[in-house]
């Protein structure tokens, strides 16, 4: 029943494990559990193709999975034909500032912009162009004017704040392709990733008044949305991961500023302000939660994304609210994740698998023991552990997996927008820091 | 010199062209000897008296290694005070024209717009206060990391106001944030007055180095000096304190001259009393007052008036002036009280003196007449020795190095906020490494600093996410929001002092003021007309009379090598030449009263109805001596340099003292148990307590001073 996995794709997939990120590639062969959760964001997903609009923030643990569960959606995105665009939030990228954040998120966005055909970003020229094509092949159909077509596609968007100079830049895209006017297209391509510096600049090169700012960042992605249907895609899936840097602001005036922009973004998918557009973002509980500097002290916020009490009482998750609580993955699930891995270090071959099923049982049972519960809960540091143990195994074939697995470290750390001091004569005193303080708590 | 003609072809073209505008023949010493290290990039300390051209020293070899730097800010200058970053800017200003380097002021009172275009296209030199670094790190991290990418300097003036204290502890931490910031080391030449101890102040120019720093020092032995001490009595009439204001008033009028006195209260006073002296002749006042809680406008006013040298002016002034804001020339300088740190007196005396000419300098110092309730340490007229002794010591360049044992856990705290808050979240182990064991808070253990972020998260300053990260917590957000956060030492709430509309100045809510009252300000004399508690606002008109309104301050730590001088001085009897007569029978019946009291045997003596112990060490070492004394139920209290025991005989004291030494060394914190209040510094009221008291006894107490001596007396 195994397929073969192919050794690009398992190198990729190992490499990412090791690192503590989520693979790129191959995420169906170590997917496990959470089918509900799967289910309801293939609904959205047609919601999305069908002109609606989905709001979803999906809340998980630290190393829960949420990012792994936001690359499997998009990858389902992208197989349905949607346009998908992520990025991860940090100090320097946010969904509302005034000294450049927001416009550098729409920058990540914009870079990492993907299709079926071009799944690891930079798919934005991709899309422009085949917007074209899409317009020359209506207007040989409709014996017309390639132009016209391209101002009649255009004119819905047009109507949206900023889509007039949006269209105005596509068309000149279409110019600079007739004319083979290279500077042209660069000019208006960057233009569209939002990389003009100053309006002035903008003006001089396009002819265009306005540039994407800070305060216009959610209005662009409106315009994409419907830019993406006119070129044949079935809308735009907008995924943000890391929201915990949100609650993390020192400031509060910007904290609330970012938490009405989210309110903004839920309004108008709730109400139908919004077309071909979803978004999924991801964040830990205490991000939405705590009661004075999550999502939840913002009264109106709150209200929306309260979790459903009957749901709730009657024991069942509401896969249909804004919020979706990923469920812990269970030691089961736990046990076929480190199947699959085995798997996949295999290379799909179930008779020459690296390890026995009796030593899946006996790391499982060390990780429970130093590190408890979160062996299952949070399952990064177990799965980085455990590609760890696997990887040693395969280069060295003469070690028995018997000696290995006692000496396994499960580590429970957070990266931090800080830099790590890293200085060789100071590593020893260093490492001793570490011990006494890495286990702190308040 | 050799490598002369070798230092200045090293410079840029432009720079060398301008150096020839200024009509100058040559390099000074330090000029030259800098060149090298800072194109090394070493870090340098340049050190040197006011007015030696050290500012140029750093900036003439930096900016012509900087000058093509196009992008970015590539060297950062920050100084103490804002008026310092203004003259400063004003005499680069045309050099950085030349360069086609932009030179921006970035303080609290600087332009808004200039800051506004670095912030768009940041670029040259800026020149900034340690607090507006603060700001734009926690505030802007993104920009700074954007806009620092090039940095290739940091100079650091008046470096020597940073050692040891608050300031400079905040220094040091944003230093080491900013290369972590950048991941790289950048060089950092420090521009300070002389100094005695190398390796201390290597140290505080960069903590954990592995390199020393290279030395630039100024060897020009300085021009003549003129020295003068006139005594004075101190008698219930204040006859002849008003002699000594004649004096001064006689000797300083007509030329531009600086008058040094220790506290606010007293430059009030004796500001207040030469206008009157001026008014009483009919000539126009040339006296004012100068100190930090006097308005921008009025300092403004008065520093441009003694620049422009057109007519004389002599500015009553505390420490304030001490630095190198330029003045312009001045032909002398007077203290009055005696002097309590010889390196402030160094700084003081540095003022005058300028090009070439001798510097002179008055001090005025007064003792009580002797009376019936006198107390024993004014029998020793130690004011006076201590005088001399200073002076001695200055004439030795012996100067006081910074208290380097004190944990600073007030700035630490402020510190771990201003990182959590520039981050975002942090984890534990990270703060640790970068403020602790590999930044400046190196006394402090893991175990003390577990406690402060206990003590943190207790009070909601920070709380920590699930996977360990600490971020701040609704306390800490509301405390870090507020603009005062950036400012590592206290700033007490303040009254605003206004007259006919204008703001003259501030002063502490501690005094109080009530209607009616007479108080001398700015040196001059008013009358409270109304005081309005909500917007802190007093209005004044003007009225004759009136005592100055009470200042906090204290006059900082003396060291035990100024003691032992003293010391050295009452058991010699050796008079120096510049004691007037007055000032002579001070310093005489001093001596004379020493051997009285036999204290050339032993170190206490009898005194109506007290004891007085005389042990001649720190402050710090009598402070750890009187908390000893203290927990053998002693009744001691503060009578610097003495320690004064009430009601009781030189016997209790040798039973005391006996009973401290058949003990172990009492343990530093468990000192402090005997102090009512050992708050002092800015966030010392968020430390638990067991903390605060750690913090209170290292900065105070010399307890291996004080043991040591107490263990090797006789008694």
């Amino acid at each position: 029943m195994a397929k073969a996995i192919k050794p690009r794709e398992r190198e990729a997939i190992i490499q990412s494990l090791r690192a503590g990120v989520t693979p790129r590639t191959g995420l169906h062969h170590i997917q496990v559990g959470r089918a509900g959760e799967v289910e309801a964001l293939v609904t959205n997903i047609d919601t999305i193709i069908d002109n609606g609009a989905v709001f979803r923030l999906v809340i998980g643990d630290f190393g829960s999975g949420k990012s792994f569960f936001l690359r499997l959606v998009r990858q389902i995105a992208l197989e349905k034909g949607l346009v998908t665009v992520s990025s991860d939030l940090s100090p320097d990228r946010r969904l509302h500032s005034t000294s450049g954040q927001a416009k550098s998120l729409y920058n990540e966005l914009m870079r990492n912009m993907s299709t079926r055909t071009k799944p690891d970003g930079g798919a934005l020229p991709s899309i422009v162009e085949k917007f074209i094509i899409v317009c020359r092949k209506q207007a040989e159909e409709e014996n017309q004017e390639v132009e016209k077509v391209v101002h009649e596609k255009l004119h819905q968007v047009e109507e949206l704040v900023g889509g007039y100079d949006f269209a105005r830049v596509v068309t000149l895209y279409y110019q600079g392709y007739e004319q083979g006017n290279e500077n042209l297209q660069n000019d208006a391509i960057r233009w569209l990733r939002g990389e003009w510096p100053t309006k002035t600049e903008a003006r001089q090169a396009l002819g265009v008044r306005s540039i994407v700012e800070d305060s216009t960042v959610y209005d662009y992605l409106k315009i994409w949305s419907l830019f993406v249907q006119a070129a044949g895609y079935g809308g735009l899936l907008v995924s943000i991961d890391e929201l915990v840097n949100l609650y993390k602001l020192g400031n509060k005036q910007a904290r609330v500023s970012n938490y009405e922009q989210i309110l903004r973004i839920l309004n108008d998918c709730l109400q139908g302000s919004a077309n071909s557009i979803g978004f999924v973002m991801g964040g830990t509980p205490e991000f939405l939660l705590d009661p004075r500097k999550g999502l939840y002290s913002y009264e109106a916020l709150r209200s929306r994304l309260a979790e459903n009490t009957f749901a709730k009482q009657a024991g069942v998750v509401d896969y249909s609210s804004p919020t979706l609580h990923m469920n812990n993955l269970n030691p089961e699930e736990m046990y076929i994740l480190l199947k699959n891995i085995r798997l996949v270090f295999a290379a799909g071959d179930e008779d020459n698998l690296l390890l026995p099923d009796e030593a899946l049982k006996a790391f499982l049972a060390h990780c429970h023991e130093k590190i408890g519960e979160s062996y299952f809960r949070t399952p990064r540091n177990t799965i980085k552990a455990f590609v760890d143990l696997l990887t040693v195994l395969d280069q060295n074939s003469q070690v028995e997996w018997q000696q290995l697995i006692q000496s396994v470290k499960v580590e429970n750390e957070s990266n931090t927008a800080m830099p790590e001091l890293e200085s060789s004569e100071r590593q020893e005193k260093k490492a001793e820091d570490n011990e006494q303080l890495s286990s702190f708590t308040l | 010199m050799s490598n002369k003609p070798d230092a200045f072809s090293k410079l840029n073209p432009i720079v060398q062209r301008w150096i020839h505008q200024q009509g100058w023949a040559n390099l000074r010493s330090i000029q030259e000897k800098s060149v090298e290290p800072i194109y090394n990039r070493q870090d340098v300390i340049i050190s040197a008296p006011t007015a030696s051209g050290k500012t140029e020293a750093a900036f003439l070899p930096v900016l012509s290694q900087v000058a093509e730097i196009e992008e970015g800010i590539s060297v950062l200058y920050l100084a103490p005070l804002k008026a310092l970053i203004n003259d400063q800017y004003t005499r680069l200003e045309l050099l950085c024209q030349q360069l086609d380097t932009e030179l921006t002021r970035w303080h609290g009172d600087a332009s808004q717009s200039q800051k506004q275009r670095q912030k768009r296209t940041p670029s040259g030199v800026i020149l900034i206060t340690p607090e507006s670094l603060e700001a734009l790190l926690m505030r802007d991290m993104t920009w700074a990391a954007a806009a620092f990418i090039n940095l290739s300097y940091v100079i650091i003036d008046e470096f020597h106001s940073f050692l040891g204290n608050e300031r400079g502890m905040q220094l040091q931490s944003l230093l080491a944030r900013l290369e972590l910031l950048q991941q790289k080391k950048i060089p950092r030449i420090a521009l300070s007055a002389t100094f005695s101890d190398t390796r201390i102040i290597s140290q505080a120019l960069r903590p954990h180095a592995s390199a020393t720093p290279v030395i630039v020092q100024d060897e020009a032995s300085g021009g003549d000096i003129k020295l003068q001490l006139r005594g004075y009595l101190k008698t219930p009439d204040g006859k002849d304190l008003s002699r000594r204001d004649s004096d001064i008033y006689r000797q300083l009028r007509g030329n531009n001259n600086l008058i040094f006195a220790n506290s606010r209260n007293q430059t009030e006073q004796l500001t207040a009393n030469l206008a009157d002296l001026c008014e009483k002749s009919h000539v126009p006042n040339e006296f004012f007052a100068h100190h930090g809680s006097l308005s921008k406008d009025h300092r403004n006013y008065i520093e441009k008036r003694l620049k422009a040298a057109k007519l004389p002016t002599t500015v009553c002034a505390t420490s304030t002036l001490e630095m190198g804001i330029d003045i312009g020339d001045v032909a002398s300088i007077a203290q009055v009280g005696c002097p309590f740190s010889v390196a402030s007196l160094r700084q003081r005396l540095g003022r005058s003196g300028r090009r070439g000419q001798a510097a002179v300098m008055r001090l005025f110092i007064d003792e009580p007449e002797l009376t019936a309730e006198q107390k024993g340490p004014d029998l020793l007229c130690w004011r006076t020795t201590q005088s001399i002794a200073a002076v001695n010591l200055l004439l030795e360049k012996w100067y006081e190095s910074p208290v380097t044992e004190a944990y600073q856990l007030s700035t630490l705290l402020q510190q771990v906020l201003a990182v959590v808050s520039q981050y975002g979240g942090v984890r534990a182990e990270q703060l640790y490494q970068l403020l602790c064991s590999a930044g400046p808070f190196t006394n402090v253990s893991i175990a003390m600093f577990s406690e402060l972020l206990h003590a943190l998260g207790d009070q909601d300053l920070l709380t920590q996410m699930q996977d360990g990260q600490l971020v701040l917590g609704a306390e800490g957000e509301t405390l870090t929001n507020h603009y005062t956060f950036y400012a590592a030492f206290a700033t007490p709430e303040e009254y605003r002092l206004q007259s006919g509309g204008k703001t003259i100045g501030q002063m502490p809510i501690s005094s109080p003021l009530v209607n009616g009252q007479h108080i001398i300000f700015a040196g001059r004399r008013w009358q409270v007309l109304e005081v309005n508690m909500e917007d802190k606002v007093v209005l004044l008109g003007k009225a004759v009379g009136g005592a100055p309104p009470h200042f906090e301050g204290n006059p900082g730590l003396v060291a035990r090598e100024l003691r032992q001088e003293m010391k050295r001085l009452y058991l010699s009897v050796e008079q120096p030449i510049y004691l007037d007569a007055v000032a002579r029978t001070n310093f005489e019946r001093g001596c004379r009263n020493f051997r009285k009291a036999n204290l050339h045997q032993q170190d206490y003596f009898e005194h109506a109805g007290n004891v007085y112990m005389a042990p001649w060490i720190s402050d710090r070492g009598l402070f750890a001596l009187e908390a000893m004394l203290r927990e053998q139920s002693l009744s001691v209290s503060s009578a610097a340099p003495f320690i004064e025991i009430d009601d009781a005989s030189v016997f209790t004291l040798k039973k005391g003292l006996a009973r401290v030494v058949a003990g172990d060394k009492p343990d530093r914190t468990r000192l402090a148990d005997n102090v009512a209040d050992v708050t002092r510094e800015k966030y010392d009221h968020l430390l638990p307590s067991d903390l605060r008291k750690q913090n209170y006894a290292s900065a105070m107490f010399d307890v291996d001073e004080a043991w040591e001596y107490i263990t090797n007396i006789s008694f």
